[in-house]
């Protein structure tokens, strides 16, 4: 305990001064109080510690594993964002073009943040040899700016990704089901713009394994310029992709996209993520609201047990709050200290809740973790790559801390309350 | 010492300190109520999702030609001669079907599309599989000769067409050769989400084969009253299909149960985190009780107490406070799950809830085995915090105690 303020020389007495050196006084008594039972305040910390550590790390992991989700996801084939005819969401057919698709292209590449733009055209066609056909979704895709913005080259099992007019690349289902291997020779068949039939002669430069059971049974990514030809397109396409820097900032990027985009009054749309996959946006939302639920209730359960501890300590100590009220503290003064102590003890928690938290997630963000192991079919389905580095999650390391404070000040102040009623000589009556 | 009389000390020390120990109830009953309900959620979001991957026409079991599944085509058909029945007891199966399902390509006037066309009996299919839940517009499929089409909602506005319009329809025969049919559209089911709808067509078994140029069905699949009759069925299809394959639907959908099994390992999780959560409170007030009693226990050392009855004391005293709070939490727990039996309103996250298998209303369903293993956790808490207590309560010395 200072028993002189260091300033006490140097700055003339005055009413600042006392106060601070009061505030100072009780703070330290707060602290020696709160070890006279220093197994209850371990314990009691404990908990408090043990609540922060599960928020950190829940939230760490959470976040982690949603952003891999999301940029998994997107990566494969949506991107980011993609600018659309206006119909086509909702009817994906051949007619629903993007015009002027090259000043979009163009547009987009302007836009600072943006760092990949592709065009694709998209239809439905059969896909034949011999006597066996199959539905197939088709893709004109650019050999050279795809990459950027689709992870599928990536994902090439056997044979080569797309180079000449001539290539097919094809999904691993849909080419063991047609019985075709790399070098083999098929037939598209489809309508053109115009209703009349599209056939095209290509052979397979590759197969590739997406990872996805409805791309490997469906998918034909061709080159883009003759799928534009046979198909009556023009320049035209079906969708621009394109992604951004930095995943969690399309949402930044989007008014600037809309506007440049309405500049150019082709009658097309601009589509972030969460408007592409619906279903990956919300099954973060419903993650996100029932980790919520969890981790609130953990946090009541733990100030209920803050709650007993700081009962405890207002009942065993009667005796001292009568003689400290006998000598003339007041009631409030006794309070204060009581809300310090629960300061210190949630400060305590916090900061032991914050090393472990902070050192098992910053380790773990490090090594990783191998969830292509443990849950590969699951990983496929929620688009999860097979090992995530969660990042640790400095909001939570922030908000956890304060949301202990808040639970304790509030545990403490409920049992501390009493005091307004004690009578001196009844307390100091109270286990003599 | 009696045991009668130990439990009696025990209760009794228990109402020496009514208000911290009703605390310590109040915790612990919370956090048992809502691991009843959390765990009734899980298992009911388990449910649907079996529910579902066996009702997407894979059945608690079926029978497949070795091969289909890499190559589901009409080549990898077996005879089913007309009389067959599979050998499972009535009481353990609610229904059977045989199907012919080959990929097609389904075209309208205005656009095509990729789907499986499924020859179905329309009277034993309503009782296996989803097509007897779902909304149709127009009518369904009458008989297993109807020779109309019933094409799901998503795919006719894809394709642009109608009830009562034509489509054409491209599939390969059994004889490797291409057949094209036109179907005459019956009706369009509603199915929950749109994935079904987009792949599947219906049309009658007869029609189908007689297209086709077979008799063979592609698949047989059983729907049982119970899963846990599948070991049992699987083995009596296996020795009855001699050579074709017996898959159930854990095979047929993995996904659906990886996502399955993952859940039973969650429930473990939550219910080990909300426990720990308790045993800091727990540990705390028996640690205090002990203190509070250390004259009381040195004189009754002194006495001749065998410090076993003093550990047994502190253990009981732990146990009862959590047997009485599990007792009220799992009160508290089934009248919520009670409340909710309606289901929780997911609608808002449909998209989300179909990707992770769930249906956009949740409705929680009570396992008894979670309720036990619950319990279970819960004394082996009550047992593990009250350790270090006890052995603080053996450490008093008679004599050191009744000097204070």
């Amino acid at each position: 305990m200072p028993r002189e303020s260091a300033t006490a020389g140097i700055v003339p007495p005055g009413t600042r001064v006392q106060r601070a050196r009061g505030v100072g006084l009780n703070a330290a008594l707060a602290w020696r109080n709160l070890w006279r039972n220093r197994l209850r305040t371990t314990l009691t910390a404990g908990g408090i510690a043990f609540a922060v550590m599960l928020i950190v790390a829940a939230y760490s992991l959470q976040g982690g594993a949603m952003d891999a989700m999301a940029d998994q996801a997107t990566q494969l084939l949506t991107g980011h964002l993609q600018v659309q005819n206006a119909a086509y969401a909702d009817d994906p057919s051949l007619r629903n073009l993007v015009t002027d698709a090259t000043a979009v292209a163009r547009a987009l590449q302007s836009i600072p943040g943006v760092t990949a733009v592709s065009q694709r055209a998209m239809g439905f066609a059969l896909v034949s040899v011999g006597e066996r056909s199959y539905g197939a979704q088709v893709m004109g895709i650019d050999p050279q700016l795809e990459p950027a913005v689709s992870s599928l080259a990536t994902l090439v099992v056997k044979g080569r990704y797309i180079v000449g007019p001539g290539d097919a690349l094809l999904g691993s289902v849909i080419a063991r089901n047609l019985g075709i291997g790399v070098g083999d020779e098929f037939v598209l068949l489809g309508s053109k713009l115009d209703g009349s039939v599209a056939a095209l002669s290509l052979r397979v430069c590759g197969i590739v394994e997406s990872g996805s059971a409805e791309l490997d049974r469906a998918l034909v990514q061709i080159q883009l310029a003759a799928f534009q030809e046979e198909f009556g397109l023009g320049d035209q396409v079906h969708m621009v992709v394109a992604r951004v820097a930095d995943f969690e900032h399309v949402g930044a990027a989007l008014p600037q996209v809309d506007a440049a985009i309405a500049r150019l009054g082709t009658g097309s749309v601009v589509l972030p993520w969460q408007r592409l996959m619906p279903e990956v946006a919300q099954t973060m939302q419903l993650k996100r609201a029932s980790s919520l639920v969890m981790l609130s209730l953990v946090a009541v359960l733990v100030t209920f047990s803050i709650f007993n501890s700081f009962m405890m300590t207002v009942f065993e100590r009667t005796r001292e709050f009568g003689m400290l009220l006998a000598i003339g503290m007041r009631p409030a003064g006794i309070i204060g200290v009581l809300q310090i102590e629960a300061a210190w003890l949630a400060l305590l928690g916090a900061a032991i809740g914050l090393v472990i938290g902070g050192a098992v997630m910053t380790a773990t963000h490090h090594v990783g973790i191998p969830l292509g192991q443990m849950a590969g079919e699951l990983a496929r389905r929620f688009h999860l790559p097979d090992r995530i580095y969660p990042p640790l999650n400095t909001s939570a390391m922030l908000i956890a801390p304060l949301l202990m404070l808040l639970a304790t000040q509030l545990a403490a102040l409920i049992p501390a309350l009493r005091i307004r009623t004690l009578v001196p000589v009844a307390a100091l009556r109270v286990g003599a | 010492m009696p045991l009668r009389l130990l439990l009696q000390l025990s209760w009794r020390n228990l109402w020496r300190y009514r208000r911290r120990n009703l605390m310590l109830f109040t915790a612990i009953l919370v956090a048992i109520a809502a691991c009843v309900l959390l765990g009734s959620l899980i298992r009911g979001m388990q449910n649907d999702m079996m529910k579902d991957a066996v009702e997407n026409l894979s059945g608690n079991l079926k029978v497949l030609a070795p091969g289909y599944r890499e190559d589901p085509s009409i080549e990898r058909a077996f005879p089913l001669h007309d009389g067959y029945r599979p050998d499972i007891p009535d009481d353990e199966m609610i229904g059977w079907t045989r199907r012919v399902r080959v990929p097609a390509v389904v075209t309208s006037e205005r656009e095509t599309r990729g789907i499986s066309l499924v020859g179905i009996d329309p009277a034993e299919e309503r009782a296996i599989s989803f097509l007897a839940q779902v909304g149709v517009r127009g009518e369904a499929l009458t008989d297993g000769g109807d020779d109309r089409i019933l094409l799901g909602a998503e795919l006719a506005a894809r394709l642009d067409t109608a009830v009562g319009r034509r489509v054409v329809v491209m599939t390969q025969g059994a004889d490797g050769r291409n057949r094209e049919a036109g179907f005459r559209i019956a009706g369009l089911y509603d199915a929950p989400g749109t994935a079904l709808e987009k792949s599947y067509a219906f049309t009658g078994i007869r029609p189908l084969q007689k297209l086709l140029g077979t008799n063979d069905v592609t698949e047989v699949s059983v729907r049982l009253r119970d899963d846990r009759f599948s070991a049992s069925a699987n083995r009596a299809l296996t020795t009855e299909m001699n050579g074709l394959e017996v898959l159930n639907w854990r095979q047929l959908d993995p996904q659906a149960a990886a996502f399955y099994e993952i859940a039973d390992v969650g429930i473990t999780i939550w219910y080990v985190i909300l426990l720990l959560a308790l045993a800091f409170g727990l540990i705390n007030s028996l640690i205090t009780a002990v203190l509070e009693r250390v004259r009381e226990f040195g004189m009754l050392r002194a006495l001749g107490m065998r410090p076993r009855v003093i550990v047994a004391q502190v253990v009981i005293e732990s146990v009862l406070i959590v047997a009485f709070a599990l007792a009220g939490g799992i009160v508290v727990g089934l009248g919520l799950v009670a409340l909710f039996a309606d289901g929780i309103d997911l609608s808002n996250y449909a998209a989300g809830a179909e990707l992770a298998g769930m249906r956009s209303r949740l409705v929680p369903h009570l396992v008894m085995r979670d309720v036990i293993s619950l319990a279970v956790l819960a004394f082996a808490l009550a047992v593990l915090a009250s350790a270090y207590p006890a052995w603080r309560a053996v450490r008093i010395k008679p004599l050191d105690a009744l000097r204070r």
